[in-house]
């Protein structure tokens, strides 16, 4: 183990951003359950606890403009769970789009780890701070007023006096520190700018600080305001504007209606005398006379300190705030964890040294089985063991649940069926299945449209699923499941189905395929050509599949992960897109193949059958590059003439058979050699330009094997056929356009 | 900063030409001091004072306070445009500001 290397600045940082990442992950899961049941308690205290740590963490780390967002968030979060506010659909959406920023700034500055906010984010942070603080003062009022926060009103006294103070307008506090003229800041400045965001109702300054002329040095700063502010702003918003001189200026703030007790501690806090502060907060209109009466007895009784509370409690507001976050950091970095975090280039280092002495195993295995020695051949099986259990558990450490990231979707259907007046359950299953995290994270987009799809193509709106004799509520389930070293993803909705009618038309049109031959295909045959490029059956387009991805792109991206995709569809009844890809990335099930001297691998997955063959005698008189198989034509390429290879043959061919998304092809090569897992090698930049490979990987005896890119050899050997076979390959794209 | 003094019997005027910011406060409070130190009723004439930042007017204040405490007199008188902005800004009346010693005290 190489031990002692400290965590480096960068290293606690990225956890930073991972983390905010994963809190934003439980604060729309818990938005999400909120929707479902606004007085779900445990919910509401996830999404507060995800800005709040985001906040807190931010500030830590110095990102001051996520910690100010995410406390505008907090601020309303901790309103709702006080009870002043509750949560509505409206909240809900705004705190949608807040969770949404949030992400946005939190992938720019991982991104830009110096930046400061790009164009337009300042705008858009201040947008919803202030509708987050018009809200919030908004519903204030409103529930104040209509009584019908009572509850809450009395949560509050319950912790205090007992009496809230009539003034609905902030109460702002300053005592400026010595240096603040010094350090170059004037007050009016600090002044002018909060009269420009809201209402200074009046001020007054306060000189009592002020020494004798003899022993004042006239540069420093003896002065104090206490300020009457009426406006639709947060704690913080108020907090920012003095934040340039937090570090030697006394703020306090107190909010609107706030409890008398707390003007109270403010009156004793203030090193003026009482009676004088006293008629300032009732001058300037902060308290009544009989407030400031209840004020002054309360504190001459001593009645705050009855209650158990010190003055000397009460911080400054700035400790206030900060403390439970430094708490929160606290515990954080104490509370043992179960989990680690592994830096994922570290784990394919781990993977890649395995995966090589998986190769040096079967190496030495081979040199033990040609020396004969029962003994070492012993010692090598024991070996080969040992090193798959090793291989297995190295895989494995890349493997994580796929529900997790699979809850995202759980936001797109409930956004979109929103936005479309729909109404719609999600179903995920399986979210337990562990699959390769570069997979999970790479399927997510096209299984994203795929959903949205779904909702957008495939539920009917309420009125029209009752007219059909169905329930109101469609459904959408997204079920994952482990197959043969294969994961199955499967997106089913009980809406519409796919009209065949649409699409063979538009298959026609966009001159894909013959009517007559349309007419022919099997609906699963017909339905693949919604993932031609281009292909959208128009009268169904709307802004959600308008979004330049189309089903090609969900094709493309599954191909490029070695995976499957397939349809099924009943009219009326709903449609599955079934998604089967690779358990991992890392590893092949191969199929191996010589010709001449080279070998060559196929992904298993691709392979239907391999037969001996002789060409001549299967092409049957056909022209062209045509193989009669059981009487279907399959155009094949053969090996040898497409690498140019040379060498000896032995006279006889074999034909792999290739299937592709319903296409096949045959491959022709010298000789079969085999099933073989194997560990795959991307190739270098020099190969990058090389269309027919898609990687490369090493064989027991150390040669290299390339791995075939089956795909475009189908779309090669087909393209190579009479028009009426051609399938679209990407050169042809444009004619779908 | 220059300083004009005009000084009668028991009264002096002093009058501020220029800003009156915290670049010139020290000059200010030693001028203070050193010219007001005999005379019963002081006038600060603040018509000329280009600039007035807030260490001048606590500058000004200490000084009202300092006369104050001396059982003097002390007025402010034609603020020019920078010290009524100054003065608006924080919700002060330079009215309210004279002292007259002894006999009447300004509320704050």
């Amino acid at each position: 183990m190489a031990g002692g290397k400290k965590h480096s600045y960068e290293e606690i940082v990225n956890t930073f951003f991972t983390e905010s990442r994963e809190r934003l992950e439980d604060m729309e899961a818990s938005l999400l359950a909120l929707e479902k049941n606004g007085d779900d308690e445990e919910s509401l205290n996830s999404v507060f606890r995800a800005a709040h740590t985001i906040k807190g963490s931010a500030g830590m780390f110095g990102f001051d403009d996520i910690g100010k967002f995410a406390h505008s968030v907090e601020n309303l979060l901790g309103d709702m769970r006080n009870g002043i506010l509750s949560f509505d659909h409206e909240i809900g959406a705004l705190l949608f789009e807040c969770h949404d920023f949030m992400l946005k700034i939190i992938n720019f500055f991982d991104a830009n780890r110096q930046a400061k906010f790009a164009k337009g984010m300042l705008e858009q942070s201040l947008a919803l701070q202030e509708r987050l603080a018009s809200y919030q003062e908004h519903r204030r009022y409103e529930t104040t007023a209509k009584g019908s926060a009572e509850e809450a009103v009395k949560k509050e006294e319950d912790r205090s006096s007992g009496m809230s103070v009539d003034s609905l307008s902030w109460h702002i506090s300053l005592r400026f520190g010595r240096n603040t003229f010094k350090n170059g800041f004037d007050p009016q400045s600090f002044i002018s700018y909060l009269g420009g965001m809201g209402n200074i109702v009046d001020l007054r300054a306060i000189y009592d600080a002020l020494p004798p002329l003899e022993e004042a040095d006239p540069q420093d700063c003896f002065l104090g305001f206490e300020i009457n502010f009426m406006g639709d702003v947060t704690k913080q918003q108020l907090e920012d504007v003095f934040d340039f001189v937090k570090d030697d200026c006394k703020i306090r703030i107190l909010p609107p209606r706030s409890d008398i007790a707390e003007y109270v501690r403010l009156i004793d806090e203030l090193p003026e005398s009482s009676m004088t502060i006293g008629k300032i907060l009732h001058e300037i209109g902060s308290l009544t006379g009989d407030e400031l009466d209840e004020a002054l007895s309360m504190q001459s009784e001593g009645r705050l300190k009855n209650e158990g509370r010190l003055v000397g409690e009460i911080l400054v507001e700035e400790g206030m705030v900060h403390k439970p976050v430094l708490d929160e950091a606290l515990r954080k970095q104490s509370k043992v964890k179960k989990t680690m975090r592994v830096d994922t280039e570290k784990l394919d280092l781990l993977i890649n040294q395995v995966g090589e002495l998986v190769i040096l195993t079967s190496n030495i295995k081979q040199i033990a089985s040609e020396l004969q020695s029962r003994e070492l051949e012993d010692s090598v099986s024991s070996l080969t063991m040992m090193v798959e259990n090793l291989r297995n558990s190295s895989m494995n450490v890349r493997m994580v649940q796929a529900g997790d990231s699979f809850r995202r979707l759980e936001r797109v259907v409930h956004d979109l069926s929103r936005e479309q007046g729909k109404e719609i359950d999600l179903v995920l299953r399986g979210g337990e299945t562990e699959v390769d995290k570069t997979l999970v994270e790479k399927i997510i987009d096209p299984l994203m449209h795929i959903v949205r799809n779904a909702v957008d193509h495939g539920i009917e709106t309420p009125d029209r699923r009752v007219a059909a004799g169905k329930p109101p509520r469609g459904k959408v389930s997204v079920t994952v499941f482990s197959e043969a070293g294969n994961v199955i993803i499967e997106v089913s909705d009980d809406g519409s189905g796919l009209n065949r009618e649409k699409i063979l038309s538009k298959a026609v049109e966009r001159e894909l395929i013959s009517h007559e031959e349309g007419e022919r295909l099997s609906d699963n045959d017909l339905f693949k050509y919604i993932f031609m490029p281009g292909f959208s059956t128009a009268g169904t387009v709307t802004n959600v599949s308008g979004r330049g991805v189309g089903m090609d792109v969900v094709l493309k991206n599954v191909n490029s992960l070695r995976g499957t995709v397939s349809i099924q569809s009943s009219e009326g009844q709903g449609a599955t897109v079934r998604l089967r890809l690779p358990l991992t990335l890392v590893i092949i099930d191969g199929f191996m193949v010589m010709s001449g001297q080279e070998i060559y691998l196929l992904p298993l997955s691709m392979v239907t059958e391999c037969a001996e063959i002789n060409i001549d005698e299967a092409m049957k008189g056909q022209n062209g590059n045509f193989i009669d198989l059981r009487g279907e034509l399959v155009p094949y390429i053969r090996l040898r003439d497409f690498f140019k290879i040379t060498g000896e043959t032995n006279g006889k061919e074999f034909v792999v058979i290739a299937e592709y998304f319903g296409k096949k092809a045959g491959i022709v090569i010298d000789k079969p050699l085999g099933e073989m897992q194997t560990v795959i090698k991307p190739l270098g930049a020099l190969f990058s330009g090389i269309k027919w490979l898609s990687g490369a990987t090493i064989l027991g005896g150390g040669e290299p094997a390339l791995i075939l890119d089956i795909p475009r050899l189908i779309q090669y050997a087909r393209a190579a056929g009479p028009d009426s076979m051609r399938m679209t390959s990407e050169e042809n794209q444009s004619t779908c356009h | 900063m220059e300083i004009q003094i005009k000084k009668r019997s028991k009264a002096i005027t002093i009058t501020v030409d220029g800003d009156l910011t915290i670049y010139e406060v020290p000059e200010f409070k030693k001028r203070f001091i050193a010219e007001t130190a005999d005379f019963k009723d002081i006038v600060i004439d603040v018509s000329r004072v280009s600039r007035l930042d807030t260490a001048g007017l606590q500058m000004l204040q200490l000084a009202r306070r300092a006369a104050e405490a001396d059982g003097k007199t002390i007025r402010f008188i034609e603020p020019s445009k920078d010290v009524q902005r100054l003065f608006s800004i924080y919700r002060e009346n330079l009215d309210t500001w004279s002292a007259y010693g002894g006999r009447e005290k300004t509320q704050l």
